[in-house]
């Protein structure tokens, strides 16, 4: 196991944490609706 | 840098260390020896060969941070080859050798302590050390390497003693675990000892490098 | 020019460049192969040899750069042991003294001789904190041919006992005979890059030239330390990166997993006005969760249907909004038929909170028209109408995010494995 086999290895292992991460938090920079923070309007009401 | 006159051929020969008392004329290979004012020619030197060593007199080398500069070169052929010795003084007045032998390099110190040793006062006396014998000097272990019976094929700048051709030696490399080495050499008239450590050029920070044609300094020796 | 000694042969009368005058030793002649004493003044004969002049992928005389110095190419030596046979090249600079090239097995190395001898046994030594082992046991090594010039006597048929200690790619060898031994340490080198320093391979057209090139590229003391990659470290990030991606969609599938699901259906007219529709109500059971909600409608040709999705948070009235259009189209042009798009269109949401979510549709059809076809709505032909199915799940997987950390996996292995592949032309 060299060097830059174990950096790689960690490099895996980091991915996998942010694999579990972004699901976790359903996160994606790719979906086309998020839940915006910041202007927190208040959309159609059931009329 | 000061100069005189070859009391040979009268060609002006620089002087690059007060100290050293004989001088090589580059002009006609005469052996100059200066006693104060006087200067007496006392023989000839045989001719260098063309060598392309990088060290040239007045080069300048600063090992461990002592500056010391090149004044002169004996050089020495055995059986199997030859090398350079070069004449370093330093800056505070001390002087050491330069070994350069097959592109590396080594610094030697005079470390007459080892002539006290049984096995090198022996050897001083004029016996003979074998191969592999083994010598405490300064701290370590060395065994002996190569045994090489020499010949002065010259010198040039200033000496501590002058080089005629029929000047032969005794030299014994002794090598310790750690990389540094031992050298024993045994004239006619006396036996010195040398601590030496080996450096590569780069580390020698060299300057004023002979310039050799068809080649350029590299970066991490200039 | 370059600064040499010229001597003639005395065996073929050619004319011989010594290039590392003052320290070579024996000189093999290029021309007939005798070896010849140089170490005196007068040239005398060792061996007298009638051979042809070989021809060398490194010949003797030429250049190259070598981790920042430049070297020549003065002597060769063609070895063997009874396994195997290898060349070896001695390498000069008059500033940077000797290295050398060994040429095994397809295989190149870089080799520089040491001062400082390791420490051992024959099973392992250990040289400047670093532990090799042994390789094989000593081999009677013979050199069997040589050219050029050498510092040392050398002569056809010496033999030596030599051995090499490994640690990853770099080998410590010593080779020793009664009277000394040496030792040199030898890292590996990669032919292209070799053959082009030395000008003998073309570089890719339009790349910059090889550079032979180490991290730390003083010459001398600081000898190479190559922190090359063996062939198995690459199959090994292969391995891991295989692994590693199986592991990731396995995480985000076990967190994607759908826990409801609704579905409705709106019919709009083209061209017409907005609709609007619940499409239902879903839980989120977790913190956060993806929604992927699925349009698919019925046939049509050139209009595009508009979706503008809301989630309203019931207990909040938070709306996350999220918009999908459903298009397809399909004309004549001068390559022949066309179309673009499809009946369907899947949008997500992503970091959805937990709570319960009406899923409110506003949905609008129109037409596309490029001069070539009549509107679908005139007023003599009754309204086209598009119905809309619509489904909403908790749950799905965003597969941009998967491919990017593969892209994050793969593509350092992947970008090794093609520099190298493009390295071995």
């Amino acid at each position: 196991m060299s060097k830059r086999s174990i950096l790689f290895a960690t490099w895996c292992l980091l991915m996998t944490a942010s694999s579990a991460v972004s699901s976790y938090y359903a996160w994606s920079p790719f979906a086309d609706g998020k839940r915006d923070d910041q202007a927190a309007h208040y959309g159609p009401t059931h009329k | 840098m000061s100069r005189l006159n070859c009391p040979s051929c009268g060609s002006e020969v620089p002087l690059r260390s007060a100290a050293m008392p004989y001088t090589v004329c580059s002009y006609c290979q005469t052996l100059v020896l200066r006693d104060g004012e006087d200067l007496r020619a006392i023989g000839k030197t045989a001719v260098l060969p063309f060598d392309v060593s990088p060290i040239q007199l007045g080069t300048t080398v600063t090992p461990d941070d002592v500056l010391f500069m090149v004044v002169g070169r004996v050089r020495w052929g055995w059986s199997d080859g030859s090398w350079n010795e070069w004449l370093l003084q330093g800056s505070d007045g001390q002087a050491c050798w330069l070994g350069e032998a097959m592109g590396s390099f080594m610094l030697l110190k005079e470390l007459p302590a080892v002539l006290d040793v049984p096995l090198t006062a022996q050897f001083a006396a004029g016996g003979a050390l074998e191969r592999g014998t083994e010598l405490q000097a300064a701290g370590r272990t060395f065994r002996a390497t190569d045994i090489k019976e020499a010949q002065c094929l010259g010198g040039e700048g200033d000496l501590p003693f002058p080089t005629p051709p029929d000047w032969t030696m005794t030299s014994i490399d002794f090598r310790s675990q750690d990389g540094a080495a031992l050298n024993l050499q045994r004239d006619r008239e006396r036996t010195q000892a040398w601590l030496g450590g080996y450096y590569d050029l780069a580390d020698l920070k060299p300057a004023n490098l002979r310039t050799i044609e068809g080649w350029t300094i590299p970066e991490a020796v200039r | 020019m370059t600064a040499a000694h010229s001597i003639s042969c005395p065996s073929c009368g050619g004319t011989i460049a010594i290039k590392a005058a003052g320290y070579s030793v024996t000189v093999a002649c290029q021309y007939c192969g005798s070896v010849l004493d140089v170490a005196n003044p007068d040239v005398k004969v060792i061996e007298e040899y009638h051979q042809a002049a070989l021809s060398l992928p490194l010949p003797i005389g030429s250049r190259g750069t070598l981790f920042d110095v430049e070297w020549e190419v003065v002597g060769y030596l063609s070895r063997s042991d009874g396994a195997a046979n290898w060349s070896e090249y001695l390498l000069f600079n008059p500033y940077g003294g000797y290295r050398w090239l060994v040429h095994a097995e397809g295989d190149w190395q870089y080799g520089t001789m040491l001062f400082d001898q390791p420490d051992g046994d024959n099973d392992s030594v250990t040289w400047r904190g670093r532990r090799f082992t042994r390789d094989y046991p000593p081999a009677a090594t013979t050199t069997d041919r040589v050219v050029g010039e050498f510092y040392w006597r050398v002569r056809a048929r010496d033999t030596v006992q030599a051995m090499t200690y490994s640690r990853g790619d770099e080998t410590l060898s010593v080779e020793w005979s009664a009277d000394e031994s040496n030792w040199t340490q030898l890292v590996r080198v990669h032919e292209h890059d070799l053959l082009v320093a030395f000008g003998r391979a073309a570089t890719p057209a339009g790349s910059r030239p090889a550079r032979v090139n180490s991290f730390m590229s003083r010459m001398g003391s600081r000898y190479q330390e190559a922190d090359g990659m063996r062939e198995s470290d690459l199959s090994l990030m292969f391995l891991l990166a295989a692994g590693t991606s199986i592991l990731i969609l396995l995480i985000m599938a076990a967190f994607g997993y759908g826990t409801s699901s609704v579905t409705n259906s709106v019919q709009i007219t083209v061209d017409g006005p907005e609709q609007s529709a619940t499409v239902g109500s879903l839980t989120i059971n977790r913190p956060y969760q993806f929604v992927t909600v699925t349009a698919s409608t019925t046939d049509f040709t050139n209009r595009w249907v508009d979706l503008d999705y809301s989630l309203v948070n019931r207990e909040t009235q938070q709306s996350i909004e999220a918009s999908g259009t459903v298009e397809y189209y399909a004309g004549r042009d001068s390559d022949g038929n066309w179309t673009e798009g499809s009946h369907q269109t899947t949008t997500k949401f992503a970091g959805v909170p937990r709570g319960t979510y009406d899923i409110v549709v506003d949905t609008s059809a129109h037409t596309w028209s490029d001069g070539t076809y009549q509107s679908a709505s005139s007023p003599w032909s009754a309204p086209e109408s598009i119905s809309v199915y619509i489904k909403a799940d908790a749950g799905g997987l965003i597969w941009s995010n998967y491919i990017a950390l593969l892209v994050g996996l793969f593509g350092l292995p992947g970008l090794i494995a093609w520099y190298r592949s493009r390295g071995e032309n």
